[in-house]
């Protein structure tokens, strides 16, 4: 077979694509999380921290024996409360927002560590749960009409996989969408855009800047302590902090290089998280060989690249606050 | 009427005096929060005095773990002051270790008594275009510099782990160490651990003290801090600010490059060396810690060390896991920063006579 042929029957794999929704919707939340904070001015580089904390605490919840959905919330709370306190810091009390954030990283994730050291030094292996099930909604294909699609080839495969996929899956798809309507079709949203754009413009109209930026950075952090425990609570391996190593610090270079619009910041989440996906696959049929012991950079190296060849132009439309 | 008013100017005692009240707010919060989880907080100081303060080889280790802070905490301050927010100390420092053990690694047919200046040469150069390089990029494509070094602090830290065969982590603890995935080859002479322990604390001072000396009494100093203080005001008296800043990345490099030619020999010629993880960020805490001034980072940097060193003496006798090291660093850079920010204030008492305006 051809080096080319086996790429693409890489793509006619359903399990492919099952591992490639399964990796964006973890990234999704915590993307939409980024542009909410992004639109309203509020660079969060806390985000790292953020999603890792929500895997830790939905992993600690779920193992205290809270269902699911409860420990999601939870997790998703976690968010919360950093969301305020990097709110206020960089807000009201105006400290630098990149350092501010780096910091807040490394104490959510430095805190997470910790507690994991503590609780878990005795066990010899690392703790596991029973993830999220999948929900079965291949009855679609069987509804009226639905075999007038035709077969197409990777695009079934595709389908096959999206409609097995886990109910948080489905919960970013209509987060992301209720957002983007938010954002674009409310006075709400025009307020954000404006917070971020023009503050000027918010102050103006008698309405405060600090309110509605530290209330984007709640619901932002919310959104990204979402995607962490989404990442902890629908993955079948055991857990460790590699499993989310570099996926907060991801989701907003997305954002950033979709110049924070939601539909491009979508795409460019699905197409991280196919790469990935595309050299996970690869590896494992391969046997891990040592020509792609580096594989794993792969995404972030392309957004990377994608990243500062658009850097010009994304910052012309949006800048950034400078400190 | 009792109000807050911006200082002109924060005397230099009360910065002073903040950053310490900072640091110990830090560690107080780092100690409570330790014994929420059920550490015992005396004995953990017990044992952190005892391996740092309490015996010579301690206070060796200290100033050993210092040196590289000096030089990362320096790097990341003139960076600052120049208005480059550099967050990529870390990357940078692992890029300029990786190439300097590449170029000694025995792919040139090279005599061994020149590895150890061509060590020195390749880490240096490396870290000079590393910064140099981003540096480029946000005065050419407007990159956002402190994104831009924070993700490849990721990128550098995967490949690092990835070449060893390490776990992959984003955030290790700091004051980790990591082996390196490539032999050093400093077969002869041997000096490499000596310089390490010896010089290198003795060169990261020397630096300090030259940066303040650039800083105070040269006009490139002056350049430096009009430009880090208003970019449109330099311009206006006729300061080439990119230019300023590009000559600020390039020195800031060149002192990443001295702390990684430091961690590449800390291992004698033959072995693996190890590299000290988190280097980068308790460096930024040194930097914040000094308020961005070049002598204040060699206490600042002692510090730091000290809690580092007494965290790894802790992980080894009573199990307290290393991450405590991240918690106490990032508290301190939150601390720091709300410090530096409450001295720009003061409080405005009303004097007799006075009416409110």
């Amino acid at each position: 077979m051809s080096g080319l042929g086996a790429a693409l029957q890489v793509l006619a794999d359903t399990s492919f694509w099952m591992a490639a929704i399964a990796l964006t919707a973890p990234l999704l939340y915590a993307a939409m999380g980024a542009m909410l904070c992004g639109q309203a001015g509020v660079l969060t580089l806390g985000i790292e921290g953020i999603v890792t904390s929500g895997a830790f605490v939905a992993l600690l919840s779920t193992r205290a024996g809270t269902a699911h959905w409860t420990a999601l919330v939870i997790a998703a709370s976690t968010g919360t409360l950093l969301g305020l306190a990097s709110g206020i810091l960089t807000s009201p009390l105006r400290l630098p927002q990149r350092t501010t954030g780096l910091a807040i990283t490394l104490l959510a994730a430095g805190t997470c560590q910790l507690v994991y050291g503590i609780v878990f030094a005795t066990a010899a292996t690392p703790p596991s749960i029973v993830p999220f099930s999948s929900i079965d909604l291949s009855w679609i294909w069987r509804l009226p009409y639905m075999s007038a699609i035709p077969d197409l080839p990777y695009v079934s495969e595709f389908g096959r996989a999206l409609f097995h996929a886990t109910s948080p899956v489905y919960l970013a798809l209509i987060t992301a969408l209720a957002i983007g309507l938010v954002i674009k079709h409310t006075p709400l949203g025009l307020a954000l855009r404006a917070c971020g754009e023009n503050p000027a413009a918010i102050k103006a109209q008698g309405r405060s800047v600090h309110r509605l930026r530290v209330g984007a950075s709640i619901v932002g952090s919310t959104l990204m302590a979402m995607g962490g425990g989404t990442l902890a609570l629908t993955s079948a391996d055991a857990f460790s902090f590699s499993l989310l190593s570099g996926r907060g610090f991801a989701a907003l270079m997305l954002t950033m290089l979709a110049g924070w619009r939601i539909g491009r910041t979508f795409l460019a989440v699905l197409a991280f998280a196919m790469v990935d996906a595309y050299q996970l696959h690869l590896q494992h049929r391969l046997g891990d060989p040592l020509a792609l012991t580096l594989s794993p950079l792969l995404p972030y190296a392309i957004a990377l690249v994608v990243l500062v060849a658009t850097s010009r132009s994304t910052m012309r439309r949006f800048p950034l606050s400078a400190d | 009427m009792i109000r807050l008013e911006r200082r002109a100017h924060a005397p230099t005692a009360l910065v002073i005096a903040a950053s310490i009240t900072a640091a110990i707010a830090a560690l107080v919060v780092t100690a409570l929060l330790l014994a929420l989880m059920g550490v015992s907080v005396p004995s953990l100081l017990g044992t952190m005095l005892l391996a740092t303060l309490g015996s010579p080889g301690g206070i060796a280790d200290v100033v050993a773990l210092a040196a590289p802070l000096m030089l990362t905490g320096l790097a990341t301050a003139l960076a600052f002051r120049v208005g480059l927010i550099n967050l990529g100390v870390e990357g940078q420092l692992v890029t300029a270790a990786l190439v300097s053990l590449t170029a000694t690694a025995g792919v040139l047919p090279l005599p061994p008594l020149t590895m150890i200046p061509l060590a020195i040469m390749a880490a240096l150069l490396t870290g000079a275009l590393s910064v140099g390089l981003v540096t480029l990029l946000k005065l050419r494509l407007d990159v956002d510099e402190a994104i831009l070094t924070l993700l490849l602090n990721v990128v550098m830290l995967f490949a690092l782990q990835l070449l060893a065969g390490a776990a992959l982590s984003s955030l290790p603890p700091i004051g980790a160490e990591q082996a390196l995935p490539i032999r050093n080859a400093f077969n002869f002479p041997d000096w490499g651990p000596a310089l390490h322990r010896y010089v290198e604390p003795l060169v990261a001072v020397i630096a300090c003290l030259l940066a303040f000396a650039l800083m105070r009494f040269t006009i490139w100093g002056l350049d430096i801090r009009a430009a880090g203080g208003s970019v449109t005001a330099a311009r206006f008296v006729g300061i080439h600010v990119s230019l300023v800043q590009m000559k600020v990345a390039l020195l800031s490099g060149v002192l990443i490059g001295i702390a990684a030619v430091g961690e590449v020999m800390s291992a004698p010629g033959g072995s693996t060396s190890t590299l000290t993880l988190g280097l980068g960020y308790a460096g930024l805490a040194a930097a914040f810690l000094s308020a961005l001034e070049p002598l204040g980072v060699i206490p600042a940097a002692l510090g730091i060390a000290m809690l580092l060193v007494g965290f790894r003496a802790a992980n080894q006798q009573i199990g307290v896991p290393l991450a405590v090291g991240n918690v106490a660093i990032a508290l301190m850079m939150i601390a720091a920063l709300l410090a530096r920010s409450a001295v720009r204030y003061q409080l405005h008492l009303p004097r007799t006579g006075e009416t409110a305006p």
